[in-house]
């Protein structure tokens, strides 16, 4: 029986070491994991296991400080598992899905927790995994790093069909892990997407990408300006849970603020929105402001040279900063790193999306729309635009299905059987 | 500009004299920096008239933070007038500021800091040693904060002797025969404060410099993490070398010339050419002296870039004005180091870590 590794091992590859941060210690830890059978969809293990994680993440005094980890701990509970089994199942009833094989992940730099999403929803598929996480020293990913270890100690099964290592950019360790997987996963920025696509795979391996994306949210001025102060109050909540984590800067986290009604209605509803919004921060969180207000500052001299940028709404003084645009484009989006800072545009009829909307655009945070409304302007659409339309409180949270992707689906393989009366 | 004693005008009389500078460098850069002129006309409401309302105070001219510099090429002066590029110092990629000198902005910086210097060494030029390496000179095409330091603070000296070879080892034999040249008399050190204590302060040579007078600067980030203070830093190198007239000072590349010298009381002072104003870190209003706060400082030196009113990074107390033990005028600050920001990781750069 092979021991399991506690510690950080460093492994040679032909030439160039790589980190093994949790998995099985092994001479040959690669070798090991080609050998290793896959396991079939929601195989009993995996449930288990994730369960188990979960669990343990809810009992670790220390974890449960970090919402992003409770948030994830939730997302694992075994009835949520189960609930993505029935669902799962529901949808290739009467027919055979079988996992892929091995997917080698690599996981976002910024949002230290969507490695644990990519790979457990990969292993729910009954996939072997590869996880390249970025190097830290930050605290909190070193202890769920160690949570992930205990929890795979008592679970050898899973232990023996995952590796989650580190090393520096380089093009020849990727290129090893590539040529051994059946499916790649690339988070990250476009720059990476770029960098590793180049890098070859074999001839019937899968990828998928997720490039840098943008994101808004739209609120509808009349509905929040008759909304009652309690509506109001777990609006404002729920707009800063959207962009308080991760400084604001995820591609999820809402950049862009639309305000949907007459001119007279919208400036009415962006003072007191905003006035509530300044409140809270000041209220609940000051930390915030000042640990982000000189980078804030600085991006904000940088967008106001910007010729796209109409106004500047505030004061120096305001936590947070409110820019007026008529138009936004790629170079817009892209100078956005998020720290408290929104671009406001304004429509009087959702149609108006269209010319807004581009294939950089993922999520919509929405407030005071219907679900037809949207139904209906989707599905017109002129171009590629928007993976997920969600409430308030919501922008953060992760799905199975991603920038379009079914996951779950990405992550297995469909068996073509013929039924025939008689025998095959 | 240069008639005055740099450290002789009392505040109501720099107030004046600051304030005719800085507004008319303001309206300069307004109408000569397109970049410029959008920030101030978007952040600070400036309108196309701007020649109608002056600043009757300091705290109220717009500042744009240092790090500007490093996403925004902002100059006001066409690119065929800029003589030299200062890049921050380190490497030249992408994360460097980049400040764009023309001959008369050079010009003034060097002048401004011939002023200050010669005040404290009694209008005198004295032998020299540079503790650093001569062929950081050689290579030009590194024109950073560390060498635009050096070919400063030279001038105020001769005979100058690199202290470092290429390996920043001591070119023992090279510095034996200077101090023996120049045994009776005052001897001027330069050099960047983290070298100083790496390569002369830990070097194994027994050396008197009770003649030096050394000057150093560049920041304290290094030897902070070795738990060396400015007071241990002094301590040290007078048991060391009979080192007794160090003097530290305050600089950086967005305002080169107009530096802040420590005096014998251990403090940073304003010299004419320059002022400070400490504000709150989160609500940016002026704080009164003795708090804490970001540094913003003005410099009436910075023509052909916008970079005479820039709020750094660095948190700093004034102290005092016009009333230092040491005797010179003007405003007089400590320096408590970089302001704690939150690491900001874009979705991206998972290949590049």
């Amino acid at each position: 029986m092979l021991k399991l590794n506690y510690e950080v091992v460093v492994i040679h590859t032909q030439t160039k070491p790589y980190k093994i941060l949790a998995g099985f210690k092994d001479s040959d830890p690669l070798e090991l994991l080609k050998k290793e059978s896959i396991l079939f969809p929601f195989a009993e293990a995996s449930v288990n296991f994730i369960a188990q994680l979960s669990k343990n993440i809810f009992a670790d005094k220390q974890l449960r400080n970090y919402p992003e980890f409770i948030s994830l701990a939730h997302w694992l509970r075994r009835a949520h598992i189960i609930e993505l089994k029935n669902e799962f199942q529901d949808q290739f009833k009467d027919r055979i899905t079988l996992s892929r094989g091995l997917i080698l992940h690599f996981a976002p730099a910024n949002v230290d927790v969507l490695f644990v999403y990519s790979w457990l929803i990969s292993l729910l598929a009954g996939n072997k995994n590869i996880i390249r996480i970025s190097a830290t020293t930050e605290k909190r990913t070193g202890l769920l790093l160690k949570k992930i270890r205990e929890t795979l100690e008592k679970y050898p099964i899973i232990a023996s069909r995952t590796l989650i290592i580190t090393y520096p950019h380089d093009t020849e360790i990727t290129k090893q892990f590539s040529m051994m997987c059946d499916c790649r996963v690339i988070w990250g920025g476009d720059h990476t997407v770029q960098t590793i696509r180049s890098i070859s795979l074999p001839p019937h391996a899968t990828e998928i990408v997720f490039p840098n994306r943008f994101s808004h949210a739209l609120l509808c001025s009349n509905t929040f300006l008759t909304a009652s102060a309690e509506e109001k109050r777990v609006l404002i909540e729920n707009f800063a849970k959207d962009f308080l984590w991760h400084h604001q800067a995820t591609c999820s986290s809402p950049k862009n603020v639309i305000w949907l009604g007459s001119s007279d209605r919208n400036q009415e509803a962006q003072t007191e929105f905003w006035q509530k919004v300044n409140s809270y921060l000041i209220e609940k969180n000051p930390k915030w402001i000042e640990e982000i207000k000189l980078k804030q500052l600085t991006l904000a001299f940088c967008l106001a040279a910007h010729p796209l940028v109409e106004k500047f709404t505030d004061t120096l003084q305001s936590p947070i900063f409110n820019f007026k645009i008529k138009h936004i484009d790629q170079s817009l989006r892209y100078l956005h790193k998020g720290l408290g800072i929104f671009f406001e545009m304004e429509i009087r009829d959702l149609r108006e999306l269209y010319a807004i909307l581009d294939s950089k655009d993922q999520t919509i945070g929405s407030y005071g729309v219907s679900q037809n409304e949207w139904k209906e302007l989707v599905t017109k659409l002129p171009k590629r635009a928007i993976d997920r339309i969600v409430p308030f409180g919501q922008m953060l949270n992760f799905s199975p299905v991603w920038d379009g992707y079914s996951l779950l689906t990405y992550f297995t393989r469909e068996l073509q059987f013929f039924e025939n009366r008689q025998s095959l | 500009m240069f008639n005055q004693h740099p450290y002789l005008t009392p505040k109501a009389n720099k107030k004046k004299w600051l304030l005719s500078y800085l507004n008319e460098l303001t309206k300069y850069h307004y109408k000569h920096s397109p970049q410029y002129k959008r920030i101030l006309q978007t952040l600070f409401l400036f309108s196309e008239s701007i020649d109608s309302k002056p600043f009757t105070e300091l705290a109220s001219l717009p500042y744009i933070p240092s790090q500007i510099f490093k996403e925004l090429e902002l100059k006001s002066v066409d690119n065929d007038q800029v003589r030299i590029t200062l890049h921050s110092s380190g490497t030249t990629s992408k994360n460097t500021s980049r400040i764009f000198l023309d001959q008369e902005t050079s010009e003034l910086q060097k002048t401004a800091l011939n002023k200050i210097l010669l005040s404290l060494l009694g209008n005198t030029r004295y032998p020299m040693i540079i503790v650093d390496s001569l062929s950081l000179l050689k290579n030009r095409a590194t024109f950073n904060a560390r060498l635009a330091a050096i070919l400063g603070f030279m001038r105020c000296g001769f005979d100058h002797l690199f202290l470092l070879d290429e390996n920043m080892q001591i070119r023992t034999s090279e510095l034996q025969q200077f101090l023996k040249r120049y045994e009776t008399r005052k001897i001027l050190i330069f050099g960047f404060t983290s070298l100083i204590w790496q390569y002369l302060y830990k070097s194994p040579f027994e050396l008197n410099l009770q003649n030096g007078v050394l000057i150093h600067g560049g920041g304290w980030k290094k030897l902070q993490e070795q738990a060396v203070s400015n007071t241990k830093f002094k301590a040290q190198l007078r048991d060391r070398f009979n080192l007794t007239e160090i003097y530290n000072y305050y600089g950086f590349i967005e305002q080169t010339g107009s530096i802040f010298l420590e005096c014998s009381e251990g403090v940073l002072h304003t010299p004419i050419f320059a002022d400070i104003i400490v504000r709150d870190s989160v609500s940016l209003k002026p704080v009164p002296n003795k708090k804490i706060g970001l540094l913003q400082t003005l410099s009436v030196l910075a023509r052909s870039y916008p970079g005479h009113s820039v709020l750094t990074e660095d948190l700093a107390v004034c102290e005092g004005e016009d009333d230092c033990r040491c005797g010179r005028l003007g405003k007089y600050f400590t320096i408590l180091g970089r302001h704690a920001q939150a690491e900001l990781r874009g979705c991206s750069d998972t290949y590049t870590n």
